[in-house]
């Protein structure tokens, strides 16, 4: 059975006449990473405070870990760990103190915790330095390893690489993964930039003005942006049953315009084309093409 | 809600504007007495208390208490304290009374060197001149003190005395409170703080022939203090009480009802 850690139905958040998230509805699974992927101002940011309770959703339910009632969605608020924009910490106090600060705020008790953490993120030797001498890089690491602090079974980030430099980006990104495979945890990562999400979720929630365009798996993404050989004639019915027979091409698919689509042997071209023209079929169409991840998104968004 | 207090204070003790605020706190209580007392030797003409004026505990407390309060909520959410405050599993009615309560102690923090150099005047058995210009409560009992003899019961009712300006401060700083929280800025707290400190009284001598007005503005945690000496009857200490404790009730229910459904940036 299927373990829900978050579910919201119909979500609606409205600023006057602004609609920011409009019949949000969406299923988080435990253990896997979801990227939350949209345009500057979609509703990710929006959607991810009314998850952490710092904004108040005009319509719609929400639930946490099953608990959809005020009170109990504000005690389950102690599973989630969250990092929402980018982390502006106290810059006169020093790392430790900072993360001391959030480990009295959330009652953690073991103090060994704060080192651990920071030597998770790379943040081990400046522990004891100001946080108003740290780089926009290290703002964020702190920022994940506050979010981290309470052992979240959620962890929300938002935007969590913006600021890094490409081996802290490949850090973060290590780091998540390793969240989810060793401490089955769930994250929800948001990211204008879905070739970077790419190589970290497991799934896909694409948004656009305030509403959900479409969930997909990793394997259904790549599928929807894989390589295909496009053939077109007058017989698919004929073709598919050549393809099948002849060549022993399983995977395709016909599209609504009897265009057929071959996603294995694709490279294959003058056999493809000869056996075709053996079997009576004459080729009306020969087509490679893909979409890019870009284009992909831009697709789903209704973008050009 | 407990943890959010220990925070508050961890947070404060690391801040410079609150040592700054406890330290100018004492040295000015500490200047104050000192001049009381050099002026009922005789040493310093009266009209020394106007430039000390400033350092009397009606100005200073009120002043440094906004300072330090109007920072450690604005850097709340600054520094976006307050979504871990949230995401720790504390309701946003919780996390107010929290803040009501740190603000109550580092209010006492401010207030208590004024509290302490008024205790140990009055046994320490000196003598101390009365402060003549801005109503002080815990200068006018260190000068009533020095008056008579001194009984037990006296200074019991000091000790009793210094703990009621406690309150009755910690009452006029949950003014801040909703201030705080609407603004999320420390400049308008320490100006209402200012404007309050006298405006007040200023009203409270405008109405002061107004029924009803009169009366209402009595019942608030400032001008109250004009009736608050050693001679002062019990109806009007137990009236004193119940003004701050509605007072700190109503700025509780002001900021509860704003912060309840509040954006959090």
């Amino acid at each position: 059975m299927k373990q829900y850690v978050l579910q919201t139905k119909h979500l609606t958040k409205k600023f006057k006449e602004f609609h920011a998230l409009l019949d949000v509805s969406l299923e988080l699974e435990k253990g896997k990473i979801y990227g939350l992927i949209g345009k500057n101002g979609a509703g990710k940011t929006t959607l991810m405070r009314i998850i952490s309770g710092l904004s108040e959703a005009s319509s719609g339910e929400i639930a946490l870990f099953g608990k959809s009632d005020k009170k109990r969605y504000e005690k389950e608020l102690k599973r989630i760990g969250t990092l929402i924009e980018y982390p502006t910490l106290n810059g006169g106090m020093t790392a430790k103190e900072n993360m001391r600060l959030h480990r009295i705020i959330r009652g953690i008790p073991n103090e060994e915790r704060e080192e651990e953490l920071l030597e998770l993120v790379g943040l081990g030797e400046v522990g004891n330095k100001l946080v108003k001498d740290f780089s926009l890089g290290m703002h964020q690491r702190l920022g994940i390893a506050i979010a981290l602090l309470p052992s979240p079974e959620l962890l929300i980030l938002d935007e969590p690489v913006n600021g890094l430099d490409p081996v802290g980006v490949v850090e973060i990104r290590t780091l998540i993964r390793q969240l989810c495979e060793q401490r089955n945890m769930t994250i929800l990562i948001s990211s204008h930039n879905l070739p970077e999400l790419y190589q970290t979720a497991t799934d896909y929630i694409i948004i656009d003005q305030g509403m959900v365009k479409k969930t997909l798996t990793l394997e259904q993404l790549e599928q929807e942006c894989e390589q295909y050989l496009e053939l077109g004639c007058d017989e698919s019915e004929h073709l598919v049953e050549v393809l099948e027979r002849r060549l022993g091409i399983h995977h395709y698919k016909v599209m609504p315009d009897q265009k057929v689509r071959l996603y294995e042997k694709k490279e294959e071209v003058r056999k493809i084309v000869s056996t075709m023209i053996e079997e009576g079929i004459l080729p009306t169409h020969i087509y490679t093409a893909g979409e890019s991840l870009e284009n992909y998104f831009l697709s789903v968004i209704g973008g050009e | 809600m407990m943890n959010i207090i220990r925070a508050d204070l961890y947070r404060v003790s690391k801040s410079k504007v609150f040592k700054i605020a406890v330290l100018l706190s004492a040295v000015s209580a500490i200047s104050v007495a000192c001049l009381l007392y050099l002026v009922s030797k005789g040493s310093v003409a009266q009209d020394m208390f106007v430039k000390f004026s400033l350092l009397v505990d009606t100005f200073l407390v009120p002043f440094l208490s906004s300072l330090v309060i109007g920072s450690l909520i604005s850097q709340d959410f600054e520094s976006k304290n307050i979504h871990d405050e949230i995401a720790a599993g504390n309701g946003r009615n919780a996390i107010v009374v929290a803040k009501l309560c740190s603000s109550t102690i580092l209010t006492g923090c401010i207030v208590l060197p004024y509290a302490l150099v008024t205790v140990l005047g009055i046994a320490s058995r000196i003598s101390f001149a009365k402060y003549v210009g801005i109503p002080s409560v815990f200068f006018g009992i260190l000068g009533d003190a020095s008056e008579g003899a001194l009984s037990g019961q006296t200074f019991h009712t000091c000790i009793g005395l210094c703990c009621l300006m406690v309150l009755i401060y910690a009452a006029r700083v949950s003014l801040y409170l909703p201030i705080a929280f609407k603004t999320r800025k420390t400049v308008p707290v320490v100006l209402v703080a200012i404007l309050s400190t006298f405006g007040f009284d200023i009203l409270y001598a405008l109405f002061r022939n107004v029924k009803g007005a009169s009366e209402a503005l009595k019942f608030l945690p400032y001008t109250i203090t004009n009736d608050i000496s050693l001679h002062a009857s019990s109806a009007t200490l137990i009236e004193a009480v119940c003004a701050s404790v509605v007072f700190m009730n109503i700025m509780f229910s002001i900021t509860k009802g704003y912060f309840r459904k509040a954006e959090i940036k």
